[in-house]
């Protein structure tokens, strides 16, 4: 990651941007209202447009000319992608289109405005907050209180061992299979994909956690952008429990305003497909993102389908009900999986040749790699399968950083920290999110 | 609520004060009581090595060098003191731990080919830092230490089991004989079998990528240069065989500063063609270690008549 000072510049040309548009909108009448708003998209989406997608789009360009014998002539850029530039172009997004809505009065106040866009917990990997839920929280005075610092300080430790203990430790494996996809064998790749979907999952949410409890301490409530999402028993499902913040930008600003499921059959397909393929655009400029965005649409319609097709056939299975909501989740799971493979791969090559040797069922032993490190890996996973298990489906019932024996919880705080200390990995490691 | 605060922090604090004490100083107990492996290497190379003949190097060391060839062939006692995924910084923070208790007669240091490059060099030089934090009590390594990363010093001082991170399944492991391993001959550890056909090199060969090289390693390799000349010490720096050697290696820069120092310099790198030789495409394995070593004792020899007789 390097730090280029100047870069602070364009967050500072979209707040400007978007503190006068949400002004003026809101003291416009219609066909100027929407001007503005237009303004102000184009203004976000533009520099999304230069710094993540410019060179990417151009690449397709020569490439589409160059089939047909022409020579494309039109340079590279040599620009860093800014730090958390999509996360914090879309939060700004949300603000004018809200206030264009009539659902959040234009911020009069610059600097509280500036603080909406560069709140520093959520800037640089969200969560992608909405004007409703924090601009108020800016204008009131905050005093020190207990029950918010203990929480943030315990959400805070639990982020971190997602991300050094778990996620980081996961990635020595993931990393070794996946930068030598050809040389494993396709239980190998099974094993990897697996851990990588785990970590992902503990990198972006153990982010997600820190950031929430740092706002928390200093008493501010951010959203909740994970829900436990492999105990989800759909795709839909699993996206109405991961990263939340996100795909409920989706929908509430792409999704709805295209019809949503509100039209025709034909057409509610078109809308799934082309938010899923922006959202994996969102990710990041390339086509192993377009493919899996474009996966989970096509998982989402599947499940549409099916669930038409069976809808009298599962209604009164209500006694298998959780024998079939064990497989469901196992099957979510497997898919979101499968779709990872396009998410971690370093090129497209790489990701059909894991996606080939897992189905060609490729022969070999085992990598196994660093035993202690395998080791780590497992029993961190086995702690927070039980963990999430508990919350899911015995909400209350036991807990041990909230227990309600004060010397369980500090006993519990303190082994945490034990546990991140000796089972960690402390190699700088940045958390994935940070590249998008 | 001040109060409670107070409390509750100190009651916090307590508790982890009394578990991270009683586990960090169970698991400093156990790592000083290892009788094999890596723990057990590093702690024989800063407190025992007391042989004529010192290997020094990364995991290309630890496979390479047979001790008890050069053994055989020299007649000096040998021992290798290579560790896994260490670098420059590891071998010179070691060597200049030794002279502080024994003078060698000879150094053997083991380059990787492209030891100068930032992304092998620089990420290892925190497990050089890693390798070491168990040993901070003493004073050049603590200094050694402090020059590449203070926070790490610090908190090994706030936290005693922070020292063994990633090291207590394989401390416990080793200590009850639960984990398989081999057992090193004189600090040599071999490695069975091959995993790499010529097709697997082939293919990436066309996947190495120029690195950029870091200045630190470069001087740390000079420092070490010094500190053997200063110390009269025969060293012979060797590049030893490889499957895979990037084009953009830092061979030559090695050589030049070898030479320059006045000490002899040999290139093994591109000796070894027969694939079967290796485990994997930097490590040879017994036989292709055992090929290289008679090899290279045979050429050291040839330096050591005049040296013997003034030596016996």
């Amino acid at each position: 990651m390097f730090f280029v000072p100047v870069y602070i510049l364009i967050l500072g040309f979209t707040i400007i941007v978007d503190y006068f548009a949400g002004n003026l909108i809101e003291k416009s009448r219609e066909r100027r209202r929407k001007q503005m708003l237009i303004l102000s998209l184009v203004a976000n989406i533009g520099v999304l447009a230069v710094f993540k997608y410019y060179n990417f789009l151009n690449d397709n360009i020569s490439y589409l000319l160059g089939y047909i014998g022409f020579h494309n002539h039109i340079p590279y850029l040599s620009i860093l992608l800014p730090i958390g530039l999509s996360f914090h172009t879309f939060q700004a997004m949300s603000y004018t289109i809200e206030v264009y809505r009539g659902n959040q009065k234009a911020e009069k106040h610059f600097g509280i405005y500036a603080l909406y866009v560069m709140f520093y917990p959520q800037l640089v990997a969200g969560p992608i907050e909405r004007p409703q839920n924090i601009m108020h929280q800016y204008h009131a005075k905050h005093y020190f209180d207990y029950d918010d610092v203990v929480s943030g300080l315990r959400l805070m430790l639990w982020g971190y061992f997602k991300k050094v203990v778990i996620a980081d430790r996961l990635a020595i494996y993931v990393n070794t299979v996946y930068n030598h996809p050809d040389k494993h064998s396709a239980i190998t790749l099974v094993v990897a994909t697996i851990f990588f979907s785990f970590q992902i999952y503990c990198d972006f949410s153990g982010y997600s956690d820190i950031a929430i409890g740092i706002a928390r301490i200093m008493g501010y409530k951010l959203m909740t952008n994970f829900k436990r999402p492999y105990f989800a028993t759909s795709i839909k499902e699993f996206w109405s429990r991961w990263h939340i913040s996100l795909s409920t930008w989706f929908r509430d600003y792409l999704y709805i305003p295209l019809g949503g499921n509100r039209t025709s059959a034909a057409r509610w397909y078109f809308n799934i497909f082309i938010v899923f393929l922006i959202s994996g655009l969102w990710h990041g400029a390339s086509w192993l993102f377009v493919i899996w965005g474009a996966l989970h649409a096509t998982y989402q319609i599947a499940e549409v389908l099916f669930s038409r097709l069976t809808r009298g056939y599962t209604s009164g299975l209500w006694i298998f009900s959780k024998i079939l909501s064990f497989f469901n989740i196992i099957i979510t799971f497997t898919l979101v999986s499968l779709a990872w493979i396009f998410f971690r791969a370093n090129s497209l090559n790489d990701a059909f040749k894991v996606v080939t040797n897992i189905f060609t069922w490729k022969k070999g032993s085992f990598f196994i790699g660093s035993v202690s490190n395998l080791f780590y890996a497992v029993m961190a996973l086995s702690l927070l399968f039980l963990t999430e298990y508990i919350q899911e489906f015995h909400p209350g019932s036991f807990s041990l950083l909230n227990n309600k024996y004060k010397i369980t919880r500090h006993v519990s705080y303190a082994a945490l920290v034990i546990i991140i200390l000796l089972a960690g990995v402390f190699n700088n490691t940045q958390f994935i999110y940070f590249q998008f | 609520m001040l109060k409670k605060s107070i409390e509750s922090l100190l009651l916090f604090i307590l508790i982890l004060f009394i578990c991270d004490r009683l586990i960090g100083y169970k698991l400093h107990d156990i790592y000083f009581k290892q009788k094999k492996g890596d723990f057990y290497q590093t702690t024989y190379a800063l407190k025992n090595a007391k042989e004529d003949v010192l290997i020094l190097g990364s995991s290309r060391a630890l496979h390479h060098y047979v001790s008890s060839i050069f053994q055989n062939y020299i007649n000096m006692s040998t021992y290798n003191l290579g560790r896994d995924g260490r670098n420059i910084s590891y071998a010179y923070t070691v060597f200049s731990q030794v002279l502080t208790y024994h003078h060698p007669r000879v150094i053997i240091l083991d380059m990787q080919p492209d030891e100068f490059s930032l992304s092998d060099g620089k990420e290892s030089d925190n497990s050089m830092v890693y390798a070491l934090l168990p040993y901070a009590n003493y004073p050049l390594i603590k200094k050694s230490i402090a020059k590449e990363n203070t926070s790490d010093l610090i908190l090994s001082k706030i936290f005693w089991t922070y020292p063994y991170n990633s090291m207590a399944v394989q401390l416990v492991g080793n200590y009850y004989n639960l984990l398989p391993g081999e057992k090193d001959i004189q600090g040599f550890e071999p490695l069975k079998g091959s995993k790499i056909t010529k097709a697997d090199i082939l293919r990436d060969k066309g996947k190495l990528k120029k690195k950029p090289i870091d200045p630190a390693l470069i001087n740390t390799f000079q420092d070490f240069l010094k500190l053997a000349k200063k110390n009269n010490i025969e060293l012979y720096v060797v590049i030893s065989p490889t499957a895979n050697l990037s084009p953009y290696n830092s061979i030559a820069e090695i050589k030049k500063l070898t030479q320059q120092s006045g000490f002899k310099f040999y290139d093994y790198s591109t000796t070894i063609n027969d694939y079967s030789l290796f485990y994997d495409d930097t490590h040879l394995n017994i036989k292709g270690a055992t090929l290289f070593t008679d090899a290279l004792a045979s050429e050291l020899k040839k330096n050591f008549p005049n040296k013997l007789a003034s030596i016996q």
